[in-house]
Formats: structure tokens, C-alpha cells, sequence
């Protein structure tokens, strides 16, 4: 694999090619970026910047923070489940199932989140009879569609486990049921742990998505007040800056999940 | 469970007519994308100090970020800022890009440095100057290797594309809500757009999942 | 072992009969010392073989002479070019000198037959056309012409490790380094490429190589020399190397490998 620095050491003194890469190009974007800075943007919006919009709101901000941090954790939790139970069933030697499964979790990935929010919340009315709130439409959308991308890190998960603990487990008589919860799911389970951090974050990212329903997740709340109170850089940015650092908190919490596993195995 | 066809086909022009600009988005986002992409990869791996940080950041910041937060920052935040006013689709297409050239970045990056090393030591030992070097040994390889994962951001830039809805853009998604409201047939319009997409995505996750097992065949 | 230098070093044009002079070479890696000041000449249509432990120094010190590897001190010339040169420089010496890889190497992504035809059309400005049958050619002689449609990850290593050679000698080079050629292969596929490099070796070529095949060694080259811990200890005919070695670390690597 290439390093920078071996890729550094590739590209040899005096070239023109590197010349012109490493300092004419840079050069010319750098011109034409603060040219178009110094042009295109209106500086006087800083002097209308006020942030005490944020600290106005900050009750209702934190609430739809809260229900932000609900939401994704329980429909994830509900999504484990369930995806712990579509990859298990994926196991079963019945093929149509199988390939009912197979299908199923293919059509939730290739939908958009919102296209499955709103089927659910109007369109699942008409065919069954239920109506939902708009948070129970939401909770239900991510966990169906989280469940869809779990299932898959599980079935990855199990079949990584190596051959011979399988025949281990048969050899000592172990029925399925026992093979399954004492041998199998335990040690999937410490390997699903990275790519299911990697999907938690990106639900905790999609439930923003719910605001197109007014779920009343963090974004909803902040475009509620920004159109409330025409100020939308100061919300939107600082829920960037919300978004942000969360998920900085929960990849730094995963990087540690995973170095406690890795020395955990070894 | 009443499927109404009828009234799919009395608003199909409707219809197709949002997958068209779905379709006109997608492709404008990407060839954004894939501009930025190629910026920001060259930033990373060429750039010393400053650019290599300016790179390297755009590419954190923009796959942190959730997208609405994104598309509604430009829409809402850019007449403030900007001097020029950006039209919805105008808005969302860029919206689009600018975390898609994130992912794509990382991806040209990836494949670059996935090349083996021998590769370029022996177009070197043959005298290969390093304009051919790039074009006949080093850029062959790299695409093999990108194609794949760049068709998964294209399937998510599919998906994203129906979040441009919400600042007015009418493409599929609005038209199947817009149309499920006027006629209260939301389980028709709604299923037909969810069809459509997943008929859009699943060609291209075939191939990607294609690739994956063929990629993880050798390696074992 | 120094030569005298011979009236044609005095008289460019004539290109001079030294093809490589290295004087007290020395690189470091980080605070490593892989090449402790070597010191070689090597004349033009000489054999030369470099034999020793890995990690000795041999593979950085052949990659040093085509500049693949920078060096920190001492003196590189290949036929009338100084090391490090400019772009220019290092861009002909480079097609002067081949070199064939421990690994291969090979383009996975090109056919056997345009392996070898690349370099020439980039380097040398023939046409395709004219590449091609220099390809042919060159392929037929390494035994390997019914394979020249195939793509490398359809050949065995033997075969892979013969396109090598024919694609290093399409530049039609004065110099051949390999980088320990066989170290790779299974052992049936070993003497092939031997006979390639043996067939090579009697055609008056310049050849540098380090390899662990001692027996080959023996038989084909000029000159021996043993390299550990990146000083270059030994250098002699094969009949004095190997019947009396003088060196005691050269005595217990014979010891252990003879």
C-alpha cells in the first residue's frame, strides 16, 4: 500500500508535473476562492448575527435534542433486534424464506429513509387501519430500515466466525438452539460491535431526515424557529455544531468499544 | 387493500416528470461531487500544510453533517450570505455535492494509495516519466478499485436526492406527496415512488455487492 | 577490487568500458545505516552476483543504481551519467538500466504482450506497431510467445518472472539488475527462469544480481560478491569465492547454505 510519504518519494524533485500540482494549482483556486469570497458573499450579515436567539429557544432546542437521542436509540435498539432475527433467519433451510428475507432487506436499503417515513405514516393507514403520530412514523421508519443494514453486519458478523467453532459445537451434541446462543451469537456479537457503531452513527445523522415529517427531532425544533424568527444562520449553525460534536462523542466512544474488543479476542 | 391504478395512470407525465428532474439532480450533484472529489483527494495526498488541512477537514466536517442540516444551512443561510439568490434546485444540487465530494474524496483516495507499490517502482525501473506512469499504470488500477464504492455514493445520492423536497424541488418524492394529497391516494402514489427508487438503486447494489464478493474472493 | 582505468575513459563518444562505478555509497533509513560506504565496478558484459544474508544490503543497493532508491554519500555512475542528475538524467539512466523484481511486478491490467510493449512506445518513441514485434520477439526468446494475449494473473510465476525479463530487456538496456529473480518461485519453476538468465549471461550483457541460488552463482558469473550488514565484505572470481573464502562471516554463510 502506498504511503503519503512513499507517494511523496514517487513524485521526484523537479518535475514539472509536481510543480505545477503542488503550487501553480493550489495557487490559482486559493485566487479565485478569496476573489469569489471578496465578490459573492454579503459580508454584512455578521453584524445581524445573534445568537441570543439560541440561548432564547434553548428550552426547546434541548427537547428536540432529546427526542433526537430517544429516537435513535430506541429504534436502533429495536433494530437490532430485529436484525439479529433476520439473520438468524436467513440461516433456516427453507428457501423461499430465505429469499423473502433476502428481498425484504434489499427493498428497505434501496429506499429512502423519508420515502419510508411517509409510507408509513400515510400510506400504511389506508392498508391496515392503524394511524400513527408522526414520532411513532418515524421510530417505526428507522427501525425497519436500521434493522435492514444490521441484519446484514450480523449475517457478516456470523459468518466470520471461524468453521471449526460451528463443528466444535455440533461435536460436544449441542442442539441449535444452545449452539446458537452459547457459541455463536456471543462471538458475533464482539465482531458486529465496529460496523454496528458505524451504522448507529449514521442513523443518529439520518434521524434528521424525520424533520421532513415534523417529528420533532432537533431539526424540526431548529427550522420551526428559524422560520419563526428569520434567523436561520444562527439555528442552523448551531445545530451543525450539536450534530457535530455528538458524533464526534460517538465515534470516539466506538474507537474505544473497539479497542476494548480487539484486546478483548486477543 | 385497494390498489388504484387508474389514478396512477391519469398522473403519470406528473410522475415521470419527477423522476426526470431526480434524475437531472443526480447527475448534476455528482458531476459536482466528483469535481470537488478530485480536489479534495488531490489535497490530501499532494498538499503540504495548510491545503493538506483545509482537505482533510472538508472531509470530516462533511461526513458528520447530516444532509437536511446541509441542504436547509444553504437554502435558508444563503440569500443571507450570498450575493447572488440561488434557486431551489440550485440550492439542493450543491447541497448534494458537498458531502458526496466528501465521500467521494475519501474513495479517490483509497483507490490511489491501493495500488501496490511494485507498480510503480517497476513503471519507474522501465523509465516510465510520471505522466505515463500515472496514465498507463497508476490510473487503471486506481479506477478498478474505485468503481464500486463510488456506486454506493451514487446510490446514496439517490436516496439524499429525495430530501431536496423539502425546499420546494419537484422532484419525484414531492410530486408523490403533492399528488397523494390532492387525491388522498397516498398508499398508491407513495408505493409507486418507492418502487421507482428502489428500481433506480438496485442495479447499481447488485453490482456493488458483485464487486464486494469479488474483491473479498481474492483476498481469501 | 579496483580496475585500472583504460584510455577510453578519456575519450567520450566511445562510451567507456566501466558501466557502473560506485564509490563508498552510503544510505541511511531514519538512523539506520543500510549501505556502509560499497564500493564496486563493475565493466561492461561483466556477471556479477551479490550473495549474502537478508537484510544484508543487497536489494537497497541494486535500487540505489537505477534510483529508486536515493543514496546519502559517495560517488554512482552508470555508463557516463553521474547519480543523482536531473529529471533527464535519472529518466535515462532508468531506460539504460532493467531490473527485474523479486515480486514480478507485471501490469495486472495489461496483456502480456503490452507489458512489454509500453515502455519502448513511452520511453523510446516507437510506434506501437514497431513495439509489438520487439514484444514477439523478445517473448518467443524467453519462451513465452503462445502466452502473449494472457493477462499476468493467468501465467505461474515462472512464466510471470520470464515476461519480466522480456519487458526490462524491450528498452534494450545496457544493464541488467535483478532483485533476487527466483526468490519468489516454487522450485519447479526456478530453472526456467535460470535458463532465461543463463542464455542472457552468455550473450554479453551486463548483469548485477542478487540471489540466493549459489549454485547458479557459481556457474555463470565473473565475478561473486558477499554483502551483509550493507558493507560489500568480498569480491572474487566464483574459484576463489567459493574454493577459498578468506572472510570469516563469508565462511560460516557458506557453511550454512553450501
Amino acid at each position: 500500500m502506498v504511503s503519503k510519504t512513499e507517494l511523496a518519494q514517487a513524485r521526484e524533485p523537479g518535475s514539472t508535473g509536481g510543480f505545477v500540482v503542488s503550487w501553480v494549482f493550489p495557487t490559482v483556486l486559493a485566487v479565485a476562492l478569496i476573489g469569489w469570497l471578496i465578490v459573492g458573499v454579503n459580508w454584512s450579515f455578521v453584524r445581524d448575527l445573534d445568537f441570543s436567539v439560541v440561548y432564547q429557544y434553548r428550552m426547546a432546542l434541548l427537547q428536540g435534542l432529546l427526542n433526537t437521542i430517544l429516537i435513535t436509540f430506541f429504534s436502533l435498539l429495536l433494530g437490532l433486534v430485529l436484525g439479529f432475527a433476520f439473520a438468524c433467519l436467513a440461516y433456516v433451510p427453507f428457501a423461499p424464506l430465505r429469499w423473502l428475507i433476502a428481498a425484504y432487506i434489499e427493498l428497505l436499503r434501496d429506499t429512502p429513509l423519508v420515502v419510508a417515513l411517509f409510507w408509513i405514516h400515510f400510506a400504511l393507514p389506508v392498508v391496515t387501519g392503524i394511524t400513527t403520530t408522526a414520532f411513532e412514523s418515524g421510530f417505526i421508519a428507522m427501525a425497519l430500515q436500521s434493522s435492514a443494514y444490521l441484519a446484514d453486519a450480523v449475517r457478516a458478523g456470523i459468518q466470520a466466525i471461524p468453521k471449526g467453532q460451528w463443528d466444535a459445537a455440533d461435536a460436544l451434541g449441542l442442539t441449535r438452539i444452545w449452539k446458537w446462543f452459547d457459541v455463536i451469537l456471543p462471538q458475533a456479537f464482539k465482531i458486529i460491535i465496529p460496523p454496528l457503531a458505524n451504522i448507529a452513527l449514521g442513523y443518529f445523522k439520518a434521524s434528521s431526515v424525520l424533520a421532513l415529517l415534523s417529528v420533532g427531532e432537533l431539526t424540526t425544533v431548529a427550522t420551526r424557529i428559524s422560520n419563526y424568527t428569520f434567523k436561520p444562520i444562527e439555528m442552523f449553525t448551531t445545530i451543525g455544531l450539536v450534530y457535530l460534536c455528538l458524533g464526534y462523542l460517538l465515534s470516539s466512544l466506538t474507537f474505544r468499544l473497539e479497542k476494548v474488543f480487539k484486546t478483548a479476542q486477543t | 387493500m385497494n390498489f388504484d391504478t387508474s389514478i396512477i395512470w391519469q398522473n403519470l407525465p406528473m410522475l415521470l416528470g419527477g423522476i426526470w428532474l431526480t434524475v437531472v439532480t443526480v447527475f448534476l450533484s455528482l458531476a459536482v461531487a466528483i469535481v470537488i472529489g478530485l480536489l479534495v483527494c488531490a489535497g490530501t495526498l499532494l498538499g503540504k500544510g495548510f491545503v493538506y488541512h483545509l482537505s482533510v477537514s472538508y472531509v470530516a466536517l462533511f461526513r458528520a453533517l447530516p444532509e437536511p442540516v446541509i441542504i436547509f444551512w444553504l437554502y435558508y443561510c444563503g440569500p443571507l450570505i450570498l450575493n447572488s439568490k440561488l434557486s431551489a434546485f440550485e440550492s439542493g444540487t450543491i447541497a448534494l455535492a458537498i458531502p458526496s465530494g466528501a465521500y467521494l474524496a475519501e474513495i479517490f483516495r483509497a483507490g490511489v494509495q491501493a495500488v501496490p507499490r511494485g507498480q510503480i517502482e517497476a513503471g519507474r525501473a522501465l523509465g516510465l516519466s510520471s505522466f505515463w506512469l500515472v496514465c498507463d499504470v497508476v490510473a487503471p488500477q486506481a479506477l478498478r478499485m474505485m468503481i464500486p464504492p463510488a456506486l454506493g455514493i451514487v446510490t446514496i445520492l439517490i436516496k439524499n436526492s429525495a430530501l431536496v423536497s423539502a425546499i420546494g424541488v419537484e422532484e419525484l418524492f414531492y410530486r408523490a406527496t403533492v399528488l397523494g394529497g390532492q387525491t388522498f391516494h397516498y398508499f398508491e402514489f407513495l408505493t409507486v415512488a418507492a418502487v421507482m427508487y428502489v428500481l433506480m438503486i438496485l442495479p447499481l447494489s447488485v453490482i456493488v455487492q458483485r464487486q464486494e464478493r469479488r474483491l473479498l474472493a481474492k483476498v481469501w | 577490487m579496483i580496475l585500472n582505468t583504460e584510455i577510453t575513459d578519456f575519450l567520450p563518444g566511445l562510451g567507456s568500458s566501466r558501466m557502473i562505478i560506485c564509490e563508498e555509497v552510503r544510505k541511511f533509513f531514519g538512523a539506520f545505516e543500510a549501505l556502509k560506504g560499497v564500493t564496486l565496478e563493475v565493466i561492461r558484459g561483466e556477471v556479477v552476483c551479490i550473495i549474502g544474508p537478508s537484510g544484508g544490503g543487497k536489494s537497497t543497493f541494486l535500487r540505489t543504481l537505477n534510483g529508486l532508491e536515493p543514496f546519502d554519500a559517495g560517488r554512482i555512475r552508470i555508463d557516463q551519467i553521474e547519480l543523482p542528475g536531473t529529471r533527464r538524467e535519472i529518466l535515462e539512466v532508468r531506460r539504460e538500466v532493467g531490473m527485474v523484481f523479486q515480486s514480478f511486478n507485471l501490469f495486472p491490467h495489461m496483456t502480456v504482450r503490452r507489458n512489454v510493449a509500453l515502455a519502448p512506445v513511452r520511453g523510446r518513441g516507437l510506434s506501437w506497431a514497431e513495439a509489438n514485434v520487439r514484444a514477439e520477439r523478445l517473448l518467443a526468446r524467453v519462451g513465452i510467445f503462445d502466452q502473449i494475449d494472457k493477462y499476468p494473473s493467468q501465467l505461474s510465476g515462472g512464466q510471470q518472472q520470464r515476461v519480466a525479463i522480456a519487458r526490462a530487456l524491450a528498452m534494450e538496456p545496457k544493464v541488467l539488475l535483478f532483485d533476487e529473480p527466483t526468490s519468489s518461485l516454487d522450485p519447479e519453476m526456478v530453472q526456467e527462469v535460470l535458463e532465461v538468465m543463463r542464455e542472457l549471461a552468455h550473450t554479453g550483457i551486463t548483469m548485477l544480481m542478487a540471489t540466493h541460488e549459489i549454485g547458479f552463482a557459481r556457474e555463470i558469473a565473473d565475478r561473486v560478491a558477499f554483502m551483509v550488514d550493507g558493507t560489500l565484505l568480498h569480491l572474487a572470481s566464483p574459484k576463489e569465492f567459493f574454493d577459498r573464502p578468506s572472510d570469516p562471516r563469508l565462511n560460516s554463510f557458506l557453511s550454512k547454505v553450501l
